[in-house]
């Protein structure tokens, strides 16, 4: 069953039109987001998440048009992003009070012991909490309103190698408890790490949406010399790139080129975005 | 609504030492002024009643006046620290409506208003600026809370729909022109001839166009366009 339904979301600024983007994602599934700064995925999840419009196209969660959704049905969304959303100076004991009084299915126990269990101090203040602290924060806020759908912005950038790790395992619990998660970064490597669909957007349009599985399986990856490069058949090469060490990268469809040509890698999802950006067409 | 006031307060509890230096601050103004004002019959140059009762309040109690426009910076802060933290983007994403949001800021600046005008006029009484009776009081009460909610509604206006950065600058302007409004309300002579010749009649004129109409529709023009604002 689709949770979360985009259908010909179009959305137009000034300097960037979000263009016809459309995409599914199943109960349980956890989506990787992938797209360089400005490519539109914030725009993109804030629509989801109710707090931007649009101009065409239909958004439903749960099969319910997102903007009639009632207060109990928005309870079950949780749009985290990289920070905080509460001023510096609150205790964590405190955001209790006040998330007790904006949630209806808000659980005073579940909360305090995620604190205990992500190793928080409920008597510590927001500004003193590190960037990987508060994005802990934000899971257990989440799971203490029973949120079912997590959409969450960019949460490891910026934290480092243990932090990010540590993140990206509570989420595979999350999933692996039901939840559906659709997590934009351009972090790739944490994406391929726990996804099980990638959506690629770029300048506004989804050029990719398919399993990761599927993807690896869709393309293959070479780094070739510059004689073997002028020998193929340029109909099989969908996108190359010229390297600083002279070789040059490229993607082709899976076993499309002969067996014999040298240079072929293990498929790499940042490798595969960059080429997918920065390189050219033939 | 209840959630967001707890939050409002435990902002406010936060800056508590701020508000109370500036509370004693107004109140050490108050005392020199009340000690050198009050008396309207020394003012030169008297025109009509409602003239002598404003520059009355003027300069007998200029506490109760800045207490006034006072809550209009506590509500900017409140909006600089929910814009600097995200606050809204998650309560809208949660659920809460745009127009509950407008109406916990109204929220906040009226138990504001009750509190610094409350205090001041306390204050003003005991000093003996001003005279002790139910008419002063709904002159007093009504020009300072007409102020207030008027110029306040136009602080969530600024702050709702362009941000709080632009609010500092337009709030202290709104705070002249609204201090201001009921002065030229004043000397408009057909007015002051024909129809309030009693300050408490100015007093509850003041608070009901200036404080409530105004505001009302102030505010309702920013719901209007505060829904459509995109976070």
């Amino acid at each position: 069953m689709s949770v979360i339904e985009i259908k010909n979301v179009t959305k137009k600024y000034k300097k960037f039109t979000l263009n016809n983007v459309s995409f599914n994602i199943e109960e349980g599934e956890i989506c990787g987001f992938i797209g360089e700064n400005g490519a539109g995925k914030s725009t993109t999840l804030k629509i989801l998440a109710g707090i931007s419009s649009f101009d065409e196209g239909e958004v439903k969660i749960k099969n319910q048009f997102v903007d009639k959704l009632s207060k109990l049905e928005r309870e079950d969304i949780s749009f985290i992003l990289d920070e905080l959303n509460f001023p510096e100076n609150l205790k964590l004991k405190n955001i209790e009070l006040i998330l007790r009084n904006i949630f209806t299915n808000w659980e005073k126990d579940t909360y305090y012991s995620l604190l205990k269990e992500y190793g928080l101090d409920q008597d510590k203040k927001c500004k003193e909490l590190s960037k990987g602290m508060k994005v802990k924060l934000n899971i257990a806020i989440s799971l203490s309103h029973k949120a079912k759908i997590f959409i969450l912005d960019e949460p490891t950038n910026g934290l480092d190698p243990v932090a990010r790790d540590e993140i990206l395992d509570k989420l595979i619990q999350i999933a692996n408890n039901g939840g559906t998660i659709l997590i934009s970064s351009h972090l790739v490597e944490d994406l391929e790490r726990i996804s099980s669909r990638i959506i690629f957007i770029h300048q506004g349009n989804i050029i990719i949406n398919e399993k990761k599985d599927a993807l690896i399986n869709s393309y293959d990856l070479y780094d070739v010399k510059k004689e073997v490069f002028d020998i193929l058949d340029k109909n099989k090469v969908i996108k190359y790139k010229e390297n600083i060490d002279g070789t040059i990268s490229i993607i082709t469809k899976k076993d499309s080129l002969p067996d014999d040509i040298e240079g072929k890698i293990a498929f790499d999802l940042t490798k595969f975005m960059i080429l997918f950006i920065r390189g050219n067409n033939l | 609504m209840k959630g967001l006031l707890i939050k409002e307060f435990m902002n406010l509890k936060t800056s508590f030492f701020i508000i109370l230096i500036y509370v004693i601050l107004i109140f050490c103004l108050t005392i020199p002024s009340s000690i050198a004002g009050g008396d309207v019959t020394t003012n030169p140059d008297p025109i009509t009643p409602i003239e002598e009762g404003l520059i009355a309040f003027g300069s007998a109690a200029p506490g109760l006046f800045i207490a006034a426009f006072y809550p209009n910076t506590v509500l900017n802060s409140s909006y600089q620290l929910d814009e600097k933290s995200n606050w809204t983007p998650f309560i809208i994403s949660v659920g809460v409506r745009k127009s509950t949001i407008i109406s916990s800021k109204v929220a906040l600046s009226l138990i504001l208003d009750v509190i610094f005008i409350g205090v001041f006029l306390i204050a003003s009484f005991v000093l003996g600026s001003i005279p002790f009776t139910l008419s002063s009081v709904i002159f007093y009460v009504g020009v300072s809370l007409g102020c207030a909610l008027f110029s306040q509604a136009l602080t969530i206006m600024i702050c709702s729909l362009w941000g709080s950065n632009k609010a500092i600058v337009l709030s202290i302007f709104l705070s002249f022109l609204t201090t201001a409004l009921p002065l030229v309300f004043a000397l408009i002579p057909f007015f002051v001839e024909s129809l309030f010749n009693y300050l408490w009649v100015f007093g509850l004129i003041d608070l009901f166009v200036f404080g409530i109409l105004l505001s009302i529709i102030v505010l309702v023009i920013t719901n209007h366009f505060y829904k459509k604002r995109d976070f």
